[in-house]
């Protein structure tokens, strides 16, 4: 196998190793070295055919490199690739030790056989020798310059070795110290009771620098004293609980470190003067006092004894009097923190539960239905508060029960429709709230007394329950539940109860609105009465338009008899004498007779000689006069019902037994209603009512007629009658229910308003549902509408059942 | 002037009133076209003028549906204001029950010509030749 030549060339540009491998791996093995180290490396380990050196590199120059190859492999030939132009660089190049020189940029037409050409032996001599005692005089320089960069970096390593090694132990004794500090900090970051922060860090400082005994000290509220707070094991323990104190100033050790503000070392305790012998400590045989500063203030002091003598140095007092004001630094945020929290904690849950309050009131206040205000309430309450459970109970008429009105969810749901009540003055919580208009607070309701056991909530854990009040006078209670024990502290009672008063004045508002509701329709009803009783200035309006057309017509009428007598009587003297004697030919004679004394006869007849057959036709006919007479007709009885409508109520009544399915069967029959078209039910056994037969029929009368007017345009009008007894057994409740245009929301109220009603065409006289009203009501019954547009209307007449009537 | 070429509007909603009238108005010759509305009663009027055989006299009821077709005890003088607006010179009789004289005087004020109290059409007929006649 040929094997191809191997070229080692060295280049510390990527893009020119590449161009070199494409102009010569069709017949070369190319190996790469990306610097003057891999190239001398390389160069021993494949032992090329030829080796190409790049003569710019930085560190290991191609000179450098090319002496070292051919100290390494005098016989591979070595040629310089170099961009260098300058004088001499050839000799330069030959003085390293190359055998060769390739002008850089590569010319890729030429390189191949450049190459090819030092492959086959091309070898170049170095004529001048001067250039190479040049060249070995600048490797000596150079060689200098390393060494004096060697040493000056070895220089620098051992001084930052040096640096390191005390970095290190400083940042481990650091560490070291922060890691206890950090203890301790956690300790007491998560430690809200003081004391107890306190052991634990002296346990943790004891622990983590092997002392024999750390102890703690806190100046009192006098400032006199230093009293230990903690101190390690069971020593520290005992003395913590003998009270044991020192005075700031005195003999002791902690005493003069504090009064002075300056940590003390004993070196050997024994024979400190100041030393006080502790005989909880025996083995104490070094110790050192540090103060705890918090600026200028002394809050305490720290002390750490050792069993060894001289246990303690300088550097010793530095990293524990860091680590003290470290510490004197978390005792007082531990205070300021537990302080702050709990501040905070407060201000915050007030500031929820004021803002949610303030929603609360902000969602409801609007609502002016009661129903819908009770029940968005509790609603309401549990989605800002985010509470387990809401209710409102509102005492009833009787003042003995508080009434469950709303419930949140499905429990609230049921417990409602189940009619849960509790006893005003009870055990229950909503009770007692009640009962002495006061808020109660069951923080654990399993062991509260005054909760009421509730099946239905089964997770409440705590419960307040807050008086509905207003003025003296308490209307019933609201209860709030949380799965949580202890969800609410008495803070809690004000912000909550001014929600509750919030939702008072809601209540209220609803109710008034919901009484002024009621005047008004009960005002709507009497001023009903009152234009029926005063038969208003409407009333006249209606009469009169129903009259106007009458004197027209009649007049039209006569006016018409006249002529066609005249024109009876011009006839009958063109009759021949034998027919004269025939009895219509003398009624006609003694009508013109009649006729002449009433009216201009001659007038009408000179009219009518005037006027052409075509002419006479268009004004004179049969049918006008049927017209007119049922344009009177129509009119005179359209009077006739507004008569009836304005005095039947008043009409004398004939009180007796109706058989109210028996009435409407009739009267829907007399009134010619299809049977396609009605439909009537009774319950069976419907009990006999009593009252004036002619005006219950006329309300019947009066409120099918409405129905089916208002299916005018309806393509398949349904009328539905339905005879039944209410829900509570004391009505013959008549409903008519039709699916016709049904009354607009805005109108409903005015229909019971005399003369509002449609005119015209259709219509009644507009008395009807006001007379109709009136009819019930002097029967001790009622008459509701229910109406939507578009579906259909129902009136529903209550027709008290008799308490004596026998059977019902 | 020859009778069949007066034309009449009548605008009343209450059809037998309506009738009665339209009956004394064709007897009396007169051309009569009318509405049981203001707004249909605008429409017949502007339809008349369109189609060049303009009303020569409108009567006009006072209480009856509006433009928008709701009832109003003065769509009477909302026609009224519409016609004058066209023609402020066009012949206007309005129509009143007696107990509405008050805000009949109001529409001639507006620009009618007469009011007349309804139920004695045979006044109305002389007072319509009256007003043609000026």
């Amino acid at each position: 196998m040929n094997k191809k030549p191997k070229i080692l060339y060295i280049d510390d540009t990527p893009s020119a190793r590449r161009l070199v491998q494409r102009l010569l791996f069709m017949n070369y093995t190319v190996i790469e070295a990306q610097d003057g180290l891999e190239g001398v490396d390389k160069a021993a380990e494949v032992k090329p055919d030829l080796v190409l050196v790049d003569m710019r590199m930085p560190h290991f120059s191609g000179y450098e490199v090319a002496t070292r190859i051919k100290e390494l492999l005098p016989e591979v030939p070595v040629i310089a690739l170099t961009a260098d132009n300058s004088q001499h660089v050839h000799e330069k190049v030959l003085a390293s030790g190359c055998d060769g020189y390739i002008p850089k940029p590569i010319d890729p037409d030429k390189f191949e056989s450049q190459v090819a050409a030092f492959i086959k032996g091309q070898r170049e001599e170095l004529k001048d020798e001067s250039f190479r005692v040049e060249y070995q005089q600048s490797l000596v320089n150079r060689l200098e310059e390393k060494v004096r960069e060697l040493t000056a970096a070895l220089q620098e390593n051992a001084k930052l070795n040096e640096q390191y090694a005390r970095l290190l132990a400083e940042a481990e004794r650091r560490a070291r110290l922060l890691e206890s500090g950090a203890r301790a900090g956690r300790s007491i970051t998560s430690t809200l009771d003081l004391d107890d922060l306190l052991q634990t860090t002296v346990e943790i400082i004891g622990e983590e620098f092997q002392f024999y005994y750390v102890g703690l000290f806190l100046t009192d509220e006098s400032g006199e004293w230093a009293v230990l707070r903690a101190g390690m094991g069971e020593a520290g323990r005992k003395m913590v609980e003998a009270g044991h104190k020192l005075k700031i100033g005195g003999l002791s050790m902690v005493g003069t470190a504090m009064a002075h503000r300056q940590p003390l070392i004993s070196k050997d305790v024994g024979d400190e003067p100041v030393h006080f012998k502790n005989p909880y400590l025996p083995l104490t045989r070094s110790e050192m006092a540090l103060p705890l500063l918090l600026g200028d203030e002394v809050i305490g002091a720290l002390t750490v004894q050792s069993v060894e003598e001289d246990a303690f140095t300088e550097d010793d007092v530095w990293a524990i009097q860091a680590m003290a004001d470290q510490l004197a630094t978390a005792i007082q945020n531990a205070r300021l923190y537990a302080q702050n929290e709990t501040v905070l904690a407060q201000a915050k849950r007030r500031a929820r539960l004021l803002e949610a309050a303030a929603e609360v009131s902000r969602n409801i206040t609007s609502i002016l239905d009661r129903d819908t205000l009770l029940h968005k309430t509790v609603d309401v309450i549990c989605d800002i508060f985010g509470f387990y459970y809401a209710g409102v109970f509102l005492v009833d008429e009787s003042g003995e029960w508080a009434v469950l009105r709303a419930g949140r969810g499905e429990a609230g749901r049921k417990m409602v429709e189940a009619g849960h009540k509790l006893k005003v003055g009870g055990l229950s919580m909503i009770g007692t709230a009640i009962a002495e208009r006061r808020a109660l607070i069951a923080l654990d309701v399993g062991e509260e007394p005054v909760h009421f056991k509730n099946p239905y909530l089964p997770l409440t854990r705590s419960e307040m329950a807050l008086p509905l009040a207003k003025g003296d006078q308490v209307i019933g209670a609201l209860t709030v539940q949380s799965t949580e024990e202890a969800a609410f502290s008495d803070d809690d009672i004000t912000t909550l109860q001014s929600m509750a008063d919030q939702l008072v004045i809601a209540f209220d508002n609803a109710r008034l609105l919901h009484d002024l509701e009621e005047v008004h329709k009960e005002l709507v009803r009497s001023k009903t009465f009152e234009a029926i009783a005063t038969a208003t200035g409407e009333a006249i309006h209606w009469v009169g338009n129903k009259a106007a057309p009458i004197p027209g017509s009649i007049a039209r009428i006569r006016e018409d008899i006249t002529k066609y007598l005249v024109m009876a009587g011009m006839l009958l003297e063109k009759l021949p004498p034998e027919l004269k004697e025939d009895k219509f030919a003398q009624m006609l004679s003694l009508a013109m007779e009649e006729l002449s004394s009433l009216t201009d006869v001659d007038a009408v007849r000179a009219e009518l000689e005037k006027r052409s057959l075509r002419r006479l036709r268009k004004m004179l006919s049969v049918e006008s006069i049927f017209e007119d007479l049922d344009i009177i007709d129509k009119s005179s009885l359209s009077i006739l019902n507004i008569k009836e409508d304005l005095i039947g109520p008043a009409r004398k009544r004939n009180p007796e037994s109706i058989d109210v399915a028996v009435l409407l069967t009739e009267t829907v029959k007399g009134m010619g209603i299809p049977k396609e078209v009605v439909k009537l039910l009774f319950e069976e056994d419907l009990p006999a009512i009593v009252g004036d037969r002619r005006q219950l029929e006329r309300v019947f009368i009066n409120l099918i007629k409405n129905a089916m007017e208002a299916m005018y345009q309806v393509e398949e009008k349904r009328l539905f009658i339905w005879g039944h007894k209410s829900n509570d057994g004391k009505y013959v409740v008549v409903e008519i229910n039709d699916n016709g245009e049904g009354i607009p929301p805005d109108k409903i109220d005015k229909i019971w308003v005399a003369f509002y009603t449609t005119k015209g065409d259709r219509g009644g006289t507009g008395l009807g549902l006001a007379a109709c009203a009136k009819i019930i009501n002097q029967m001790d019954g009622k008459i509701t509408v229910d109406s939507e547009v578009g579906v259909g209307t129902t009136f529903s007449v209550y027709l008290p059942i008799p308490q004596e009537q026998p059977g019902s | 002037m020859t009778e069949e070429e007066i034309r009449v509007l009548l605008v009343d909603d209450e059809r037998m009133v309506r009738r009665s009238m339209e009956k004394t108005l064709l007897r009396a010759g007169y051309d009569v076209d009318t509405a049981d509305s203001a707004g249909k009663g605008l429409e017949l009027f502007k339809q008349a003028l369109e189609e060049g055989e303009p009303f020569d006299i409108a009567l006009l009821d006072l209480n009856m549906p509006n433009l928008e077709g709701e009832e109003d005890s003065k769509a009477g003088l909302e026609l009224l204001g519409e016609l004058m607006k066209i023609d402020s010179s066009f012949p206007v009789v309005v129509l009143t029950a007696f107990d509405e004289v008050t805000l009949a005087k109001e529409a001639v004020t507006l620009g009618a010509k007469a009011y007349f109290v309804k139920g004695r059409e045979r006044g109305l007929l002389d007072l319509i030749e009256d007003i043609l006649e000026d």
